[in-house]
């Protein structure tokens, strides 16, 4: 019995050390990973930006004109209304956001998706996931991909996207949500 | 589901084959405690237990049947719990996938294009115990950036460990006018007791690195003892892997390496003659009349190793999207995929057997094997693959083929239907 009381004791050491090395425990967190407020997305995407906020209502007419530009995609999730924001910084536009929701696996997460004035993606963030797998997808390295992407681009996996083992049907649900946003933000502001 | 048929001498008959089923749940009750179960039903379409005792005035009878399809298992492939500490690291216990290699953390068969795994990780295998081997345990995992695009990922356990363990064969033959009842006890690798009657016996762990998101490689390894203590005879089983994934576009490039190395084999076997002996060197006789007994220890090899490398090509064409192939799906493809595998079994002894006061030792034999399959995929959604495959089968080295085990010929083909999917 000798060797395995020296494994569970080396296993032991390095698992202690680890947890006192590491991040410290954060306290409060629900049954979900929440990453950015709906206050705090905006402001994150647009630094020293004005923000102004303006709810669309997923009315049936607005529904109908959405799911013709968005064409071969189709949503998992219809929202209610989308949270626009317009960022503007010296009386000048710097770009819009919009938040939606996409379903990875099982359940639905939630991103911001911010576009500059030409409409191309300016930057995409994970504010809330809620699936036990597929978070890889919150990595930066992943989302920042989506980087100068148009609503006309395929922002296909293995397209021009490239997957992550293990998150595939995440980053599925990622592409869905990014080609959803950039179309919203166009049938409002264009 | 997969259909067979091959080109060998005495192929086992062409028909649709089970493979498998598997269920999975998951919970996330907080975001810092996990649970992941997977029950895996395998060739099972049915298991019936039936117990009765029949008593009549010329004494009474116990009788007990039990009915099922040849080959049927039904498995706990995984039952962990996680807590998270913070982002890079977690500590998991309970059923965990062994890390060694990257085709067993990743066996789920709707993520494969070609209906048969690998040589490496499921036919020979020279993954110690046939993926998905799992074992019980306790570990760590996490991930952490590296840079600006970089990831590394480790996990680390210590698990009760892979295990020579024995399974009792019963055999009703007829034979020279009479009936026999045979009895054979066969002791083989296997994964690890759930009972903790063996203790902790092993560690495993594997490092991950991925410098962007189209490239990935991991190193791994597996160490422990698998001589169980009947045997009284302590050997170490090690084993070392080398993974890596590599995409461009369309185009991925998969592979894993194995070498596992069991130690000295001959003591094992000789410790194995000494057990069934009772250290006399005399066999036991053949039992009472109308019965035969059989000890058995297979399948030991000083050391295996072996490869697989995977190209798969992903395509579709926007004039099909109207065809039965494309319509009513968002992103439906094609994939043309080859894979290359080798394995070399080294001084292997299939069988060493003692029966009816003889010991019966086949001869150390080294086998090579190689085998290129080219398959074509449809995923009609991501979760559902239908493939067609040819294998291509070749015996390298020794007097048979590794798989299937003994086949004489130098060569074979097969072609492979499959049909997997995940909801």
């Amino acid at each position: 019995m000798e060797r395995p009381m020296t494994l569970m004791r080396a296993f032991l050491a390095i698992a202690i050390a680890v947890t006192f090395a590491t991040t410290p425990l954060r306290a409060g967190q629900d049954a979900t990973t929440v990453y950015l407020t709906l206050d705090q997305a905006p402001k994150s995407l647009f630094p020293g930006a004005q923000i102004e906020r303006k709810d669309v209502p997923s009315t049936p007419q607005f529904k109908e004109m959405l799911k013709a530009k968005l064409g071969r995609v189709t949503p998992t999730v219809w929202e209610e209304s989308y949270p626009t924001f317009t960022a503007t910084q010296d009386n000048k536009t710097v770009g819009y956001a919009v938040v939606v929701d996409e379903i990875g696996k099982v359940n639905p997460f939630t991103l911001i998706v911010a576009a500059t004035p030409e409409f191309k993606v300016r930057d995409v963030a994970v504010m809330v996931y809620r699936e036990p797998r597929g978070g890889e997808i919150t990595q930066k390295r992943f989302l920042a991909q989506y980087k100068g992407k148009k609503s006309s681009d395929p922002i296909l996996l293995d397209r021009d996207i490239v997957g992550i083992s293990g998150a595939t049907l995440s980053v599925i649900g990622a592409n869905r949500a990014v080609h959803k946003a950039l179309s919203v933000l166009e049938l409002v502001y264009r | 589901m997969r259909y067979e048929a091959n080109t060998l001498d005495k192929p086992k008959p062409s028909g649709f084959d089970f493979r498998r089923f598997v269920l999975t749940a998951d919970a996330t009750p907080n975001d810092r405690l996990q649970a992941y179960v997977e029950i895996e039903f395998e060739r099972l379409a049915e298991i019936e237990v039936e117990r009765g005792v029949d008593r009549s005035d010329e004494g009474v009878a116990f009788a007990e049947d039990l009915e099922g399809g040849n080959g049927g298992e039904i498995s706990m492939e995984q039952m962990w719990g996680q807590f998270k500490f913070g982002d890079p690291f977690s500590v998991r216990l309970g059923q965990i996938l062994v890390p060694l290699g990257r085709f067993n953390i990743n066996h789920d068969d709707d993520k494969w294009d070609i209906p048969r795994r690998s040589l490496v990780d499921r036919n020979v295998p020279v993954l110690p115990v046939r993926s998905a081997w799992t074992e019980l345990g306790v570990g760590v995992t996490g991930s952490k950036s590296v840079g600006k695009s970089g990831q590394l990922s480790y996990q680390g356990y210590v698990v009760n460990g892979a295990i020579l363990d024995f399974a009792i064969e019963k055999v009703v033959e007829a034979e020279e006018g009479q009936s026999i009842l045979k009895l054979a006890s066969e002791v083989g690798l296997t994964r690890g007791p759930v009972n903790g009657e063996e203790g902790v016996r092993a560690g495993t762990w594997r490092v991950g690195y991925s410098p962007t998101l189209t490239t990935d490689f991991g190193f791994s390894g597996y160490i422990g003892r698998y001589t169980p203590d009947f045997l009284e005879v302590d050997e170490r089983l090690t084993s070392l892997g080398i993974d890596g994934l590599w995409k461009r576009g369309a185009f991925a490039l998969e592979g894993e390496y194995i070498h596992t190395h069991l130690g000295d084999t001959d003591r094992v076997v000789n410790a194995f003659i000494d057990t069934v002996t009772g250290s006399t060197g005399i066999p036991p006789l053949a039992g009472a009349q109308g019965t035969e007994a059989e000890f058995a220890i297979t399948d030991l090899t000083p050391s295996r190793r072996g490869f697989w490398l995977e190209g798969r090509y992903r395509f579709w064409r926007e004039r099909w999207k109207d065809t039965f192939l494309g319509k009513g799906f968002d992103d439906p493809h094609l994939s043309a995929v080859v894979r290359y595998e080798r394995v070399k079994l080294h001084n292997a002894i299939q069988e060493v057997a003692i029966e009816n006061g003889e010991i019966e030792r086949g001869d150390a034999e080294t086998l090579r094997q190689e085998r290129t399959t080219f398959a074509l995929a449809y995923r009609p959604i991501q979760t559902v693959v239908f493939s067609v495959a040819t294998e291509f089968n070749r015996r390298l080295e020794g007097p048979v083929l590794v798989f299937p085990r003994g086949f004489p010929e130098r060569r074979y083909a097969t072609i492979l239907a499959g049909l997997a999917f995940g909801f």
